[in-house]
């Protein structure tokens, strides 16, 4: 299960609304050394692509997670503004989504072995539809929203598996972010499914502690930084920025002891993928201080080939890593909303 | 232990056993149309059943009997008829031989004509029934000839027989039977007279049923279900409303008048409702409500409408019968309204229900003065009853004029005053949120915290989230602090007897260096899941904007709010030295100061209220809280009253 909510976090930073005008992040400052520390992941990530274009690596325990490392490496090279069919890695992602594309034909829509992956590829396609004349992911994404439409539990959840019985915040959250970026994208998704999704968030908080929980009556005394980290994100990006369950979880994120900028922390990557964003649309006050902390510790953290592995396998990693780091660039369509 | 089980299921397959023969004997002697098509079998159920009849179990044996002749099954016969042959036992002959008539009719007219003659007094009852299956001529000789049977039981069993062939002519043949019928054969002689259908054979009932004993009244009511005479009806009614109210007689009378179905009930209670007779009336009534209609329920309010003054429990039972969906209340709102005005309150309380259900009503007129009834059931009755017309058609006064009177009653009838600001919640409209406040103001005041939170809640509803702090000041609580935290606590909450500045001087510009914990860290290592902190705190201005007064230091603490101790300071002027009442109430332990005196404490965990009477000095005069959280929600009130004031502020 941990493994899987790692996951989920890949590309959420992907699909945020532009910061409200009073919080807005003026510059977007990238030190040499993470320029150069994307430009070696995204090396990295290209040379691990195979002949039917997925981007695949080892994960924990060997298991492997091609749909998940290959919609997470497609978002990495959009977010340093490269586009599908043209540049350094035109063909590179061009072959990524052929393979994203194939996945979702062969299986009726539903990609990947779980609905972690397959909000995350559905996000992925989702942000690359607009760069791509390939018709076929328009077709891809409509049959993926709606699986995931049938997959919405009575209380507006999402579970593992694709059937709706269960839910948790974290795998809701990954397919919230999916379905905004989707209806952006032009696919047809019914307001009232994303209303009941949102009404689930908030029921996971907890307003004693003030953070998320994982799931609704977590009984979680401390807030949770991660599952918090996704929660305030979803409310943000669907339209809750001022709800005080945000607001109150945006300043647990804050609080929450430094040590949360330590790599080897559970589910650092998927915390960071949300909060980083939080921090980001929360405004320039929140944001500088955060990303100086999180850059430096991400930097030092990459290996000599160009990759990170700090959880989930070298791609999971280098992905996550990468989207983390390059959120200023603001090169992602969703990002300049 | 075992034992006695297996003789209790022997009697009730027993029981089973000779039900399913008496139902396969009535089904082939229903009128037509009474009863369903028999199901079709499938050809394994019959082919097991067949093998039944072979069965060593006589119960077995007489429930596949019962079964092949309700079926019609062909391939019963010759099994049936060895089985009639053989004679073991005399009774499962007997039924072999209504079953061989079921199935093939006429054919076994010569064998059933016989056996009338048989030595065996339940083959000659058998073979009686069996020829009133067959029916013509010759078997009503035959039955006819029964009539003056040796055995009682065949010939009242032939007299019934008769008497459905026959109708009202068999009245001259069996009227000096139906007589005086002895005890064993009522049900019996019952059937016959219900098949006969006229004037004198109901009255014969009506006879049988007032000179017997309970035993025989129930024989004879049983005997009555399957003659389905519409006329009977108003006969058991009459019985019925004769009987004693704890009469073991009224349960087999109400059942056997609801076998009849609303079918064969409504022309007899429209006839029954037209005669008047106030005593049939009750017991109509309630036939009425269990099997409503529309027509006999206009018969039932134009009965009443010529009533003088029913009784008590007729009205009450009138109004509960022309209250059913099925009975059209609203053709019966003027009945309704007139009830209103009874004598007795539980009359009263029933007009209001009824009126509820009536959506063509001015319920706003017609309840008015019901709001101000002596009788507690009366007032909620009608405020039931405006609860459930919509919003839209509150009065032109306002809801809350309207329900003046209402907010005058004494405290203790709380339940009444909880269905009144329901009614104010969702009939109310904004602009009624002033003279609300000024209605509920002895609510606002009072005792009962309950009450308190529901007008408060009330009022909020009617005057928006923008009226909150109003609606809280009008409490008496203290709304306006200044907060200061957070302060290091532990699981045993020491930080209650940690003395922080706070406690040594109030400083509002003033900030300090405090401690904090977080614990469950998602950390790998097993150190790192706790750590402590340190960061400056400083006094924050918190107007509350809660409507039952509670600071929420959950969000007013930066986080973690657990682990955690808060301070808060409230000031408050007072013109003159006053007594007043202090209640203070809190989820977590607290310690309260009043002008640099503790006045309060509690320091166990649950949540806590205390009250205490406390004397104000002239002038200002500040309260300080001091209030230690280990985890969950966090939060105080305080709340003050000046006992020496009416209204109690």
């Amino acid at each position: 299960m941990i493994t899987r909510i790692i996951m989920t976090a890949a590309l959420l930073l992907a699909s945020l609304p532009a910061p409200a005008a009073e919080g807005q992040v003026e510059t977007a400052k990238l030190s040499p050394e993470v320029r150069v520390a994307i430009d070696r992941g995204l090396v990295f990530l290209a040379s691990h692509q195979r002949d039917d274009g997925r981007i695949e690596g080892r994960g924990t325990g060997g298991r492997q997670h091609p749909v998940c490392d290959t919609a997470l490496a497609l978002m990495a090279f959009m977010v340093q503004g490269h586009v599908p069919g043209r540049g350094e890695y035109g063909k590179t992602m061009d072959a990524a989504i052929a393979y994203l594309v194939s996945v979702a034909e062969t299986r009726l829509g539903y990609m990947g072995g779980s609905m972690y992956e397959h909000g995350l590829a559905t996000l992925a396609l989702s942000e690359a539809w607009g760069h791509s004349k390939n018709t076929k992911i328009r077709d891809a994404l409509r049959a993926a929203v709606d699986v995931t439409l049938r997959a919405q539990n009575g209380a507006g959840g999402w579970r593992y598996q694709p059937q709706p019985v269960d839910a948790d915040l974290s795998i809701t959250v990954m397919q919230l972010v999916a379905l905004n970026s989707a209806k952006e994208a032009g696919i047809a998704v019914p307001d009232q499914t994303i209303r009941k999704a949102v009404d689930y968030v908030l029921k996971c908080w907890n307003p004693a502690g003030g953070g998320f929980c994982y799931q609704p009556s977590g009984g979680e005394e401390s807030p949770r930084f991660a599952t918090t980290a996704a929660g305030v994100m979803s409310l943000i990006m669907s339209g809750q920025r001022d709800h005080p369950s945000t607001r109150r979880g945006l300043a647990v994120l804050v609080a929450y002891p430094d040590v949360k900028f330590k790599a080897g922390q559970k589910y650092f990557l998927y915390a960071h993928y949300y909060a980083v964003q939080d921090m980001y649309q929360a405004g320039d006050t929140f944001f500088q201080p955060w990303y100086s902390k999180i850059a430096a510790s991400l930097v030092n953290e990459q290996w000599k080939d160009g990759s990170w592995n700090i959880e989930e396998g070298p791609i999971f990693s280098t992905g996550m890593a990468i989207l983390i780091l390059g959120v200023p660039y603001r090169f992602v369509p969703i990002y300049q909303r | 232990m075992f034992r006695s089980l297996t003789a209790l299921s022997r009697v009730a397959c027993l029981l089973a056993g000779v039900c399913l023969a008496i139902r396969a004997a009535s089904a082939a002697e229903a009128p037509v149309g009474t009863t369903g098509t028999p199901r079709v079998p499938d050809p394994v159920a019959i082919e097991k059943t067949l093998a039944q009849l072979e069965s060593s179990d006589w119960m077995l044996t007489s429930e596949a009997i019962a079964l092949l002749a309700q079926w019609k099954t062909p391939e019963a016969v010759p099994r049936l008829t060895a089985m009639l042959d053989r004679r073991q036992e005399p009774w499962l002959a007997g039924a072999a031989l209504v079953a061989l008539a079921r199935i093939s009719g006429s054919n076994v007219l010569s064998k059933a004509a016989g056996l009338a003659d048989d030595p065996a007094p339940e083959i000659r009852g058998s073979a009686t029934e069996a020829l009133g299956i067959i029916g013509g001529a010759e078997s009503i000789g035959v039955i006819q000839r029964r009539l003056s049977d040796a055995d009682s039981r065949v010939r009242y069993r032939a007299a019934a027989v008769y008497a459905r062939l026959l109708g009202k002519d068999a009245w001259k043949a069996i009227a000096a039977l139906v007589e005086q019928p002895p005890a064993e054969a009522l049900e019996q002689a019952a059937r016959a007279l219900g098949y006969v259908g006229t004037a004198e054979s109901r009255a014969r009932i009506h006879a049988l049923l007032v000179t017997n004993n309970v035993a025989g009244s129930s024989a004879v009511l049983w005997g009555l279900k399957d003659t389905r005479d519409p006329d009977v009806v108003p006969v058991v009614l009459g019985f019925l409303a004769g009987l004693p109210a704890t009469s073991e007689l009224a349960g087999p009378c109400m059942e056997l008048l609801q076998s009849y179905g609303d079918k064969f009930l409504a022309d007899p209670l429209v006839s029954v409702f037209e005669t008047g007779n106030a005593n049939v009336l009750l017991a109509a009534c309630r036939l009425l409500y269990a099997h409503p209609a529309e027509e006999p329920a206009m018969a039932l309010a134009a009965a009443l409408d010529k009533m003088p003054n029913p009784s008590d429990d007729l009205v009450l039972a009138a109004l509960a019968a022309l209250s059913t969906a099925q009975a059209s209340p609203v053709r019966h709102v003027d009945l309704f309204g007139r009830y209103l005005a009874h004598r007795n309150p539980k009359c009263r309380a029933k007009a209001a229900a009824s009126l509820g259900l009536c959506d063509n009503a001015d319920l706003y007129s017609l309840l008015r003065t019901s709001l101000a009834d002596s009788e507690t059931a009366v007032v909620r009755s009608a405020l039931r009853a405006l609860t459930r017309i919509p919003p839209e058609s509150a009065p032109r006064e306002g809801i809350v004029s309207y329900l003046g009177k209402v907010f005058e009653r004494k405290p203790s009838d709380v339940e009444i005053l909880r269905y009144a600001l329901n009614l104010m919640a969702t009939h109310g409209k904004p602009e009624e949120f002033p003279p609300a406040l000024a209605a509920l103001n002895p609510i606002l005041n009072g005792k009962d915290g309950r009450l308190r939170y529901q007008a408060a809640v009330t009022l909020r509803q009617l005057g928006g989230q923008a009226m909150a702090r109003q609606i809280a000041e009008a409490q008496g609580f203290l709304l306006d602090w200044m907060l200061i935290g957070t302060f290091f606590n532990d699981e045993s909450n020491s930080g209650l007897t940690n003395a922080y500045p706070p406690e040594t001087e109030i400083n509002f510009k003033t900030n300090y260096v405090a401690h904090y914990v977080w614990t469950g860290l998602e950390s790998k290592r097993e150190e790192d899941r706790r750590a402590i902190g340190e960061r400056n705190v400083e006094w924050q201005e918190w107007k509350t904007d809660q409507v039952d007064g509670r600071v929420l230091l959950n969000e007013a603490m930066p986080p973690p709010a657990s682990l955690s101790v808060a301070y808060g300071v409230g000031d408050i002027v007072a013109p003159a030295s006053s007594t007043v009442s202090v209640t203070v109430d809190s989820g977590d332990p607290f310690l309260l100061w009043l002008n640099g005196s503790r006045v309060a404490e509690v320091t166990n965990r649950t949540r806590a209220s205390v009250q205490f009477s406390a004397t104000l000095k002239p002038g200002d005069n500040r309260f300080m809280i001091k209030s230690c959280n280990v985890g969950g929600e966090w939060w105080y009130s305080v709340q003050l009253r000046d006992e020496t004031v009416a209204g109690g502020r």
